[in-house]
């Protein structure tokens, strides 16, 4: 009994030491252990608290917005792009940090290419996403990426005189307006035919004036019938006198310059072709026998390039014709790849800073002892210098890791207007959720609290790491 | 006789608080920035001159109701809120947060249509004033377009609206330039769809709609639905706009700017949005006269007309709209006398004119303070409403805001089709008034 109380003073003396050991310390500590326990320890128990509460927090729901969670489809959407993001990210920017740490130690100039490689990490990533979406726009007169696309594909690909706006949904179909009908492989064959001496007419509507005006098309004009040819014009019919007269040739309407013609026997075959003139019409001289048509061939209206939607809402794996859950859950909008290749951009100096230090307190006499082994420079590099970096290379895939989970600025300043609502992440639905519109927390606070059980595991591992190094 | 004894009564008691100084500070929290701050900083000076009151505003931002609940949560509210989300007012009502205006106003509350006043009621007493407006009732036009598809009135019915539609079409521009929305996209879609629900069905019904008390899978939302699908061109009627604005990345504002270019010429012929869409054009606007406009002027001619109605729709005066409605959250002597004065004459007319301006849900702003005919079109079009809703979106919350907008968006592209569109939005408005109705 007295011994056991003799202990128990012991212990309370002990403790009471152990305070007047630390007082100090326990001094300097408590101003931080106070802002953090109101700035981190109450927000996060609260953001738990809000979780279970309605919008507005004034009745108990229990764990309805967690199922809400996962039952919404722009949610499951987040969660899908955040497990895209965290498989691509974290492994490329750690091989890319690799890469380049490596690289800077045997080039010269590794200082001027140190300093490219870290710039963007000193850029406002809002700046970065803004400059990388203007890079990315998918019109080729704004965007320097599809113009450089669209260079080359001129070499291969050049557009028509009269581009169907194949973006607007405009098909060869909707050109089609007097004695014209659409063929397959968007070609317009005229509906009547002629012998030698005979004529043609064609008009088209739909056709853009600006088109014309660049084109400098003038009045279109019957050309006379002549003897051994077939003539005729290709002319835009429609006229804002008279909106429904489609067959004559109203004062006014414009011929089509530059059409390309083919002539094409009953058989369906070609046997000339000719181009209008600036007032739409043609001639083809020295016609043989029997009928022929005059078909309006598909050049005319190619499209050419108009330019890839890199950050539009475009899948990469199929999924049209899934519902919208399926589609939520499986598809892989190009914005995303193009989003984690701009986030790339400013992250990999980082990665290289970090792994280059690494590399730096690597013991060189291991490198030299393989290399007087015979090791060739990809051997040593594959066998000892990455197993050496092994610590590093972890930590700075583990902190990209967390980095990702919780991605933003970028998403929610480069998603464009038709993948804005397939590309965000969670920390972006937590913040439209939450903070754009109405009162309403629950939901949001929800996706918070899911947030964070993710990112433990990973900041866990991180400690340990940083410990044990 | 008793009537006209108390508006003298109340006039008495203006005036008398007018003339002397009352002095002290209000606070107030609205969600104006740029153009619309400093035409409501100017339209307050003589306020403050007068009454030696000092009136600090802050700007909250777009989560505004969020910002208003912790600060009534943490006991110190603003004194005057104005924000533009009905949601957030019913609930600062239901929870006994605002102060009735009726007694307050006094006369300045026959400034307001009954349409307006109507939407500043919350359960019979009215709680809320209407600052300024949006109407969402417009469609653009560029009158050199219509010309030139040989257009020459404006149409007066969808149906109207829809052949002019496939004529510019055949004149070779894209008849309806449509927006996909800023980010956070899908609104532009949905106005529209309010727009015909409640011309077809009416403001009754809408709203019983936002309550759960109608179904979305009911014969109105589907004949609301039916309409907007003849817009869109199910059997490739040439609106090839709407394509366009999901495909590639319409943003808004481009999707005004291809109506009115301010380099270039037009390629679309009519943005279908609401009165804001005026503070995006050039100030060039040729209303009556349309044969000076042409295609290539630097500065476009625009001008409006109000949206069209399906033919034989019930409730043509029953307008969509948006604005900021402003609540008194703490009475002080100077916190009245203000609320009393952004309900005046003075002050409305004082923001109209200034730079920028506004659509003015005020009825006593003289003509003349309009910017142009457009304007006076737009606030004359707006007031003589019969009922006003308002957008869904912002009526809701949570996740069932950005979910119908996606929703929505589907149903254009034609991933969804109506029945499922309608059984999805049913299914999620029940779970979330369920939640938190």
């Amino acid at each position: 009994m007295s011994a056991s109380a003799i202990n128990a003073n012991r212990r309370v003396g002990g403790h009471r030491s152990w305070i007047r050991q630390h007082a100090v310390s326990l001094a300097f500590l408590a101003p931080a252990a106070i802002w953090l326990l109101f700035i981190v320890v109450y927000p996060t128990i609260d953001t738990v608290r809000l979780s279970l509460f309605n919008e507005s927090a004034t009745r108990f729901l229990g764990l309805t917005n967690y199922k809400t969670v996962f039952s919404t489809d722009t949610i499951l959407t987040a969660f899908r792009n955040n497990v895209i993001w965290v498989l691509i990210f974290p492994f490329f920017v750690t091989t890319f940090g690799l890469i380049f740490a490596v690289l800077t130690e045997r080039i010269r100039w590794a200082t001027a290419f140190k300093t490219l490689i870290v710039m963007p990490i000193v850029f406002s990533t809002t700046a970065s996403a803004l400059v990388w979406a203007t890079m990315l726009d998918n019109s080729p007169q704004i965007g320097a990426v599809n113009a450089a696309v669209l260079t080359v594909s001129d070499w291969f690909n050049p557009p028509g005189a009269y581009p169907v706006s194949t973006t607007a949904g405009q098909t060869v179909a909707d050109l089609v307006g007097s004695n014209s009908r659409a063929e397959k492989n968007s070609r317009i064959v005229s509906i009547s035919s002629a012998r030698a001496g005979g004529m043609i007419n064609i008009g088209l509507e739909d056709v853009s004036p600006t088109t014309l005006t660049l084109l400098k098309a003038q009045d279109a004009v019957k050309p006379q019938p002549m003897s051994g040819a077939i003539t005729g014009v290709v002319w835009r019919a429609f006229s804002p006198s008279d909106p429904t007269n489609k067959t004559d040739i109203l004062p006014g309407e414009l011929g089509l310059p530059l059409i390309r013609l083919s002539l094409v026997n009953s058989q369906g075959s070609t046997v000339a072709t000719t181009t209008t003139t600036t007032s739409g019409q043609y001639k083809f001289s020295n016609v043989g026998a029997g009928s022929f048509f005059v078909e309006l061939v598909s050049s005319n209206f190619s499209s050419g390039f108009t330019g890839i939607s890199w950050l539009g809402g475009s899948s990469l794996t199929p999924v049209s014709g899934l519902g919208q859950t399926a589609q939520a859950l499986l598809s892989v909008p190009l914005a995303d790849m193009a989003m984690i290749i701009t986030y790339l951009w400013i992250w990999a100096g980082f990665a290289m800073v970090l792994i280059g230090a690494g590399l730096a307190s690597l013991n060189r006499e291991v490198l030299e002892a393989a290399r007087i082994d015979g090791a060739k420079e990809w051997q040593v590099f594959r066998r000892v210098t990455v197993p050496m970096l092994a610590p590093v290379l972890a930590v700075v895939f583990v902190t990209m890791i967390i980095n990702v989970l919780k991605v933003f600025d970028i998403v929610l300043n480069m998603a464009s207007g038709s993948s804005v609502n397939a590309t965000p992440t969670l920390a972006v639905e937590i913040y439209n959720d939450g903070f754009t519109g109405g009162v309403h927390s629950g939901v949001s606070s929800a996706i918070a609290v899911i947030l964070f059980l993710l990112v433990l595991p990973a900041m866990i591992m991180n400690l340990k790491r940083i410990k044990g190094v | 006789m008793l009537a006209s004894f108390s508006v003298v009564g109340v006039n008495g008691a203006a005036s008398a608080s007018s003339s002397t100084k009352i002095g002290g500070t209000v606070s107030v929290w609205n969600e104006f920035s740029g153009a619309e701050a400093t035409g409501f900083a100017t339209a307050l000076k003589p306020f403050e001159k007068k009454t030696g009151v000092k009136v600090t505003v802050r700007n909250i931002g777009s989560s505004g109701p969020t910002l208003i609940e912790a600060a009534v949560a943490g006991g110190k509210p603003p004194n005057i809120a104005a924000v533009p989300t009905p949601g957030s007012f019913d609930l600062l009502a239901a929870g006994k947060r605002l102060t009735p205006l009726k007694p307050i106003l006094g006369s300045e509350v026959k400034n307001f249509s009954a349409g307006w006043n109507a939407a500043a009621t919350y359960k019979g007493t009215l709680y809320g004033l209407w600052l300024d407006s949006s109407s969402k009732n417009t469609v653009f036009y560029n009158p050199a377009v219509f010309k030139a598809a040989g257009i020459s009135s404006t149409p007066t019915t969808f149906e109207q609206m829809l052949s002019d539609a496939s004529t510019i079409a055949q004149a070779g521009y894209t008849p309806i330039s449509f927006c996909s929305g800023t980010a956070g996209a899908g609104w532009s879609a949905t106005d529209l769809f309010q727009n015909l629900f409640v011309k077809l069905n009416g403001a009754t019904a809408y709203n019983n709609l936002v309550s759960g008390k109608l179904s979305w899978t009911s014969s109105d939302a589907t004949a609301a639905f039916a309409e907007y699908s003849s817009l869109l061109g199910t059997n490739g009627a040439n609106v090839g706009g709407i394509t366009n604005a999901l495909g590639t990345d319409q943003l808004w504002p481009t999707c005004v700017n291809d109506v009115f270019p301010t380099s270039g010429s037009p390629t679309a012929a009519m943005v279908i949005e609401a009165s804001f869409v005026e503070q995006t054009t050039p100030a060039n606007y040729v209303g009556s006269d349309a044969s000076s406009c042409t295609l290539t002027q630097t500065n476009p001619c625009y001008d409006y007309f109000p949206f069209p109605a399906p033919a034989g729709s019930k409730y043509v005066t029953n307008d969509q709209s948006s604005g900021d409605v402003a609540m008194l959250m703490t009475s002080t002597k100077a916190s009245r006398a203000l609320i009393q004065y952004l309900g005046s004459k003075q002050f409305a007319t004082l923001w109209e004119e200034a730079p920028g301006g506004t659509i003015t849900p005020n009825l006593s702003v003289p003509a003349s303070a309009l910017k142009n005919p457009v304007t006076a079109s737009i606030v004359k079009n707006l007031n003589s409403a019969t009922a006003t809703v308002f957008s869904m979106d912002d009526e809701y919350g949570g996740t069932l805001e950005p979910e119908m907008w996606s929703n929505m968006l589907a149903w254009v592209g034609g991933t969804d089709t109506t029945a499922q569109f309608e059984s999805t939005m049913q299914s999620e408005t029940k779970a979330y008034l369920a939640a938190n109705g």
